[in-house]
């Protein structure tokens, strides 16, 4: 069958390209920007214009701009009492902020999927007020990706927070960090 | 246009879904790829392409290393954000296009000498002989129930040119489209011709196509996908 230049071609394997998005692990995503408030997450931050969140992770808030394996931002809180899931351990409510880093950097050191793992940086940091940790580390993917990451941490009653910016260490760490600065400049603890 | 080592990756699929990496198959795919692509070089056309040797130059070799699986993050993002709506709708791809880059290549600039680098990027899925039987099963049971069958193993490729000055890759993929090659403020290279048409008669084949240098700083599209690729 004669087909038509453009559209029709595109048309033919439209459904392939869509599978390949289903094998890399699609996520549905909305465009963000102004402020976000999670009741279930127990805070409320800006979002950056031109960023786009996860619909369907539930569990935290995930952006990315023009791609999960080239950049994201993941905020979200785990219980103080949940096992971390590489090294096994948990927090503890009255844990100091340097404590538990150590426990974030360890279980972010056992992941088997990283490889030649370096801490770059550590040091206490303040979210929203409160005493926390910092920890920018770079590590390699599975796929020879040389990635880095900023994690901001503190407890607060029975929650940990988090506050995760990775990027590909080349070029988009650099590119974005600035945006991720304002974004956890922005974020407040809910009443 | 100098082009680089392509990157291949070859995967065993399993009939629980879980995919291997085969090394010695992609090994074999890698020097395929590049057979094909130095035949090309030899074929007289309008796009003077050349190949480098990255051993000359340590410098260029090590800065290769580190864009290569970048570029392989940049592809699986701009195939999820720029086709993101292509089942539903075919918007112009144009609109789709989106500023990717892989940062300044000073070191693999002054090595090649060329204007553009080519940067190329295959992966292929191939099942398991567990895989086949289950998806037959399921073809002759659910499938012609629902008039569905099991998804096989997939085979991308996806090409770029790269500035190598700023690293500015991917804005925009044109799959089966005919248009021009050019890289921003610079004059045309080339027109391309059927880019990335499915491989005739096999319906899990299909290459991406060539990817456009057109448009900087272009918005992306509303909604975007992506792979939750080491997440913490």
């Amino acid at each position: 069958m004669q087909r038509a230049k453009g559209e029709p071609a595109l048309k033919a394997y439209a459904w392939q390209i869509f599978v390949v998005i289903l094998l890399a692990g699609c996520a549905p995503f909305t465009a963000v920007g102004g402020k976000l408030t999670l009741p279930a997450q127990g805070f409320e931050v800006g979002l950056p214009e031109g960023w786009y969140r996860a619909e369907d992770v539930n569990e935290a808030l995930l952006l990315t701009r023009v791609g999960l394996p080239l950049q994201l931002i993941r905020i979200e809180r785990v219980s103080v009492g949940g096992e971390l899931p590489y090294i096994k351990k948990k927090f503890a409510p009255d844990m100091p902020p340097y404590e538990a880093g150590e426990i974030e950097l360890d279980d972010l050191r056992a992941t088997p999927e990283n490889s030649s793992f370096e801490l770059l940086e550590r040091g206490p940091a303040t979210v929203s007020g409160r005493p926390g940790f910092r920890l920018l580390s770079t590590w390699r993917t599975r796929e020879g990706l040389r990635v880095k990451q900023l994690h901001y941490g503190f407890l607060k009653g029975k929650w940990v927070y988090r506050l995760i910016y990775q990027a590909a260490a080349r070029y988009y760490f650099d590119r974005d960090l600035v945006t991720f600065e304002l974004v956890r400049s922005s974020f407040r603890l809910l009443p | 246009m100098a082009v680089l080592p392509p990157d291949a990756k070859v995967y065993s699929l399993t009939a629980a879904g879980q995919r291997d990496l085969v090394e010695e198959w992609s090994e074999k795919a890698r020097t395929n790829l590049a057979q094909a692509l130095a035949n090309q070089m030899a074929r007289p056309g309008r796009l003077a392409l050349k190949g480098f040797d990255l051993t000359q130059s340590p410098a260029a070799q090590r800065e290769y290393e580190e864009a290569r699986p970048l570029f392989e993050a940049v592809a699986l993002s701009v195939l999820a954000h720029a086709y993101q709506h292509v089942p539903l709708r075919y918007a112009p791809l144009k609109e789709s296009i989106i500023d990717y880059s892989l940062g300044p290549l000073p070191s693999l600039a002054e090595a090649s000498a060329a204007d553009a680098l080519l940067f190329v990027y295959a992966s292929d899925h191939i099942s398991t002989g567990g895989r086949i039987v289950a998806g037959i099963l399921f073809t002759v049971t659910i499938g012609l129930l629902t008039k569905s069958t099991p998804v096989g193993g997939q085979t991308l490729i996806v090409t770029a040119l790269v500035d190598p000055l700023t690293g500015d890759c991917p804005l925009g993929q044109h799959a089966g489209f005919h248009g021009p090659w050019r890289l921003p403020g610079r004059p045309r290279y080339a027109r391309s011709r059927q880019c990335g048409a499915p491989a005739r008669g096999h319906s899990r084949r299909f290459s991406v196509g060539r990817v456009y240098l057109e448009a900087r700083g272009s918005k992306l599209p509303r909604h975007c996908s992506g792979r939750r690729g080491n997440q913490p």
